[in-house]
């Protein structure tokens, strides 16, 4: 039996866990799932927009694993495809705070420098305990600068883990 | 997706469910058979999609059973 394994957002001061396994994640001004057009993120006339952060994190659902699931990951394409101006950072958090609206990059790397070939971890394991988080948070903010355009420019996030 | 069997004297099969792929690695060392999982998470509008790829290792030696029919052998670490 194949491991069921779910990447979700966390919200809220309780850290509610939002299945996006087959979502999307929207970055904006406001701490909530909800993929809509509340509370966007805008173009500046001059600085940086910067979103809230985005907690995300992995989990097992209802079916573990055979043995164990270890080495998670976080990594991108290694491309920008948000375009001109708009930019994504990440970091490994291991307890969970209620989400703010970032004021820097500061402590963050650039999303798209974790490749495949350089992954951001999250967490060795093992891990095998069915319906519990696993790992470090993944925490996320999107910047929009001056320069950008406007749009909802899109890319793709990737999670990775091994499964025994 | 993939079955994963070990024999009594350590041999490991994965076996897709499709019966197409059928790996195994002998216990000439340090082995192991297990399946290399990616979440590919949309954002803003990308939709989401998820792969899997079989993977053996032997002495340090991976080969990777991608999608499509590709198969990798290599000491690196590479993922979907």
């Amino acid at each position: 039996m194949v491991a069921t394994v779910l990447v979700g957002e966390k919200n809220g001061a309780g850290g509610t866990f939002t299945d996006k396994t087959s979502g999307i994640v929207r970055f904006k001004n406001a701490d909530n799932p909800t993929v809509d057009l509340v509370n966007p993120m805008v173009v500046p006339v001059a600085g940086t927009d910067y979103s809230y952060e985005k907690w995300l994190k992995m989990k097992i659902g209802g079916t573990g694993p055979a043995s164990q699931i270890t080495n998670l990951k976080f990594y991108t394409d290694g491309a920008n495809s948000l375009g001109t101006g708009v930019g994504l950072y990440a970091k490994a958090v291991t307890t969970y705070a209620t989400p703010a609206e970032a004021t820097a990059t500061t402590g963050y790397t650039d999303a798209f420098t974790y490749t495949s070939g350089s992954p951001l971890s999250l967490g060795a394991g093992p891990y095998s305990s069915t319906n519990t988080e696993m790992g470090d948070h993944c925490v996320m903010i999107c910047t929009v600068d001056s320069t950008a355009g406007p749009g909802t420019p899109s890319d793709t996030l990737t999670f990775g883990y091994d499964e025994i | 997706m993939y079955t994963r069997i070990v024999d009594d004297d350590g041999t490991r099969h994965g076996i897709s469910h499709d019966q197409t792929i059928h790996l195994m690695v002998f216990p000439d060392g340090d082995n192991e058979i297990f399946q290399r999982h990616a979440i590919k998470c949309g954002i803003t509008g990308e939709v989401s999609k998820q792969v899997t790829w079989l993977v053996g290792s032997l002495n340090g030696v991976k080969l990777y059973c991608m999608e499509d029919g590709k198969f990798v052998m290599t000491t690196r670490e590479i993922n979907p």
